[in-house]
């Protein structure tokens, strides 16, 4: 066999300075885990006292539905205020991901503001909007949903924008052919191809208000009632 | 849809008639590679030109340069009375308008039905949702957007989701869309390159009785010389951003295009 016809080598060749980073990277994985992970007899021992007879899971059952009337009322209103947050977060999140895309961004310092704006309501969390919100709308459900849609603007602004930049131009530049405006491209051509994409990523909006709205759900039920009684909000973890 | 005329087969080059367009001077630089180098032709109404060249001659480049979807780098023109270069964007998307353009890959909307993707055609005239789905659209524009597609005889197939019926009939809804448009000048970039060879002639066929029936111009790339010769009434060669070869079809054979090809791809 000739040289012309080895195949090529499974791995390229690392120099030094790529096997330095590599070291570098692993000691840090090692060092975090061997830092931060539990051991096993913590684990075990912590999974035992969960349904000792003074632990958790066993204080738990049976739930104590004495008082279900005033949860159930609070926790629709919770559930209102999700879907409300979420879903105005949705709408708005439209107008911020057409803003940041590369293609449909009428100017790219708009763009760049867009994206500044999205990367703001992703970065902080929710928890601080809320109490943003407390002090500008006051204690109560609207700002609940107020800090529910500035969070939904920025996990749904960024996916947004995503699918938008991954649809095939061709069909966009096809109907800028024909003369169409920003907005017809936009709604006649991009929406419908990003329709799977944005049905996903709602739903998985809504979904991760859930999981919070089930993380709250805990500290109301059965006889862990003990702990400090308060309005139930979803960011109340 | 435009008055039916029924032109001649006009001479090549024919200077008697206004040209419904005209370039004169028409460059275009990418980075530091000139793709169009000094391009002067022009071309009658009613007639149906082939543009030919080998990969990378320009030919593409040349078509989006002449509705700005690419920008010359300078150069005129001057198509359906209107000084291309100098329109603002207003102008443009009204000039625009006039343009029909079929595409290699069709360029239609995938998720839509075939009578969506026609009633698209009518954003050149008319803006707004009555525009974006057939759903949302008038009676008439219904009832034209359905002429459209029984011209192309897919009538039958309206409702159907363009992404699942056969690039042929894909590209008749191409077509179709393009008609709802009411252009005067047809722009069409290898609209028989990814068909069989029944369905390209087909093609073909529908775009060549869009010339001689309704009296729109057509300019078409194909790299099909068969094609060039039955469907042209004159062709024009691209070489290295040059017009190298400018000829009247009836003067043409297999024999001298294909020297053409091998000439100026070796080159």
């Amino acid at each position: 066999m000739t040289d012309a016809t080895l195949p090529l080598p499974r791995f390229r060749h690392l120099g030094l300075p790529s096997y330095v980073v590599l070291l570098v990277v692993l000691a840090l994985v090692v060092s975090s885990v061997a830092a931060t992970a539990p051991s096993a007899d913590k684990l075990v021992r912590g999974i035992t006292r969960l349904f000792a007879p003074s632990g958790l899971f066993t204080q738990m059952v049976p739930p104590d539905f004495s008082r279900i009337e005033p949860i159930s009322w609070k926790l629709l209103e919770t559930l209102q205020m999700a879907v409300a947050g979420c879903f105005l977060g949705l709408i708005f999140a439209v107008p911020f991901a057409i803003l940041a895309t590369d293609r449909l961004s009428p100017h790219p310092v708009v763009r760049s503001i867009a994206r500044a704006v999205i990367a703001l309501f992703r970065t902080v969390p929710d928890l601080v909007w809320a109490i943003i919100f407390i002090i500008v709308v006051g204690l109560g459900p609207a700002a609940g949903v107020m800090a529910i849609m500035v969070d939904k603007i920025g996990f749904a602004g960024r996916f947004f924008a995503e699918a938008m930049e991954e649809t095939d131009p061709g069909p966009q530049d096809a109907l800028r052919a024909i003369g169409a405006s920003r907005l017809g491209v936009i709604v006649s051509s991009v929406f419908p191809a990003c329709l799977p994409s944005f049905t996903a990523t709602s739903l998985f909006a809504l979904e991760k208000i859930r999981a919070r709205f089930g993380r709250s759900w805990p500290c109301r039920s059965g006889r862990h009632r003990g702990r400090p009684q308060g309005r139930l909000r979803p960011f109340q973890l | 849809m435009n008055a039916p005329v029924v032109p001649s087969r006009a001479l090549a080059g024919s200077t008697l008639v206004e040209p419904v367009l005209a370039v004169a001077g028409l460059r275009k630089s990418f980075s530091d590679r000139e793709i169009l180098q000094g391009l002067d032709f022009t071309l009658s109404p009613g007639q149906s030109t082939a543009l030919i060249g080998a990969n990378g001659s320009g030919k593409s480049t040349l078509l989006r340069c002449l509705v700005r979807l690419v920008e010359p780098t300078s150069g005129r023109i001057a198509m359906l009375g209107q000084d291309v270069v100098s329109l603002r964007p207003r102008d443009l998307r009204r000039f625009r308008a006039q343009v029909g353009i079929v595409w290699q890959r069709h360029n239609l909307v995938p998720r839509l039905s075939a009578l969506s993707n026609v009633i698209h055609g009518v954003q050149a005239r008319m803006s707004g949702p009555r525009a974006w789905f057939q759903s949302l659209a008038p009676a008439e524009v219904r009832a034209e957007a359905m002429a459209c597609l029984d011209r192309v005889g897919l009538a039958d197939r309206a409702s159907a989701r363009v992404d699942s019926i056969s690039g042929g009939q894909q590209q008749r809804v191409a077509i179709a869309r393009m008609l709802m448009q009411r252009p005067a000048f047809i722009l069409a970039d290898e609209p028989d390159a990814s068909l069989d060879p029944q369905t390209g002639q087909e093609v073909m066929e529908l775009l060549l009785g869009l010339v001689r029936q309704d009296g729109l111009s057509l300019l078409v790339i194909s790299h099909r010389l068969e094609h060039t010769l039955a469907y042209s009434d004159r062709i024009l060669g691209l070489a290295n951003g040059r017009i190298a070869l400018d000829l009247p079809t009836v003067q043409a054979n297999a024999a001298a295009l294909r020297r053409f090809f091998d000439h100026e791809g070796a080159a």
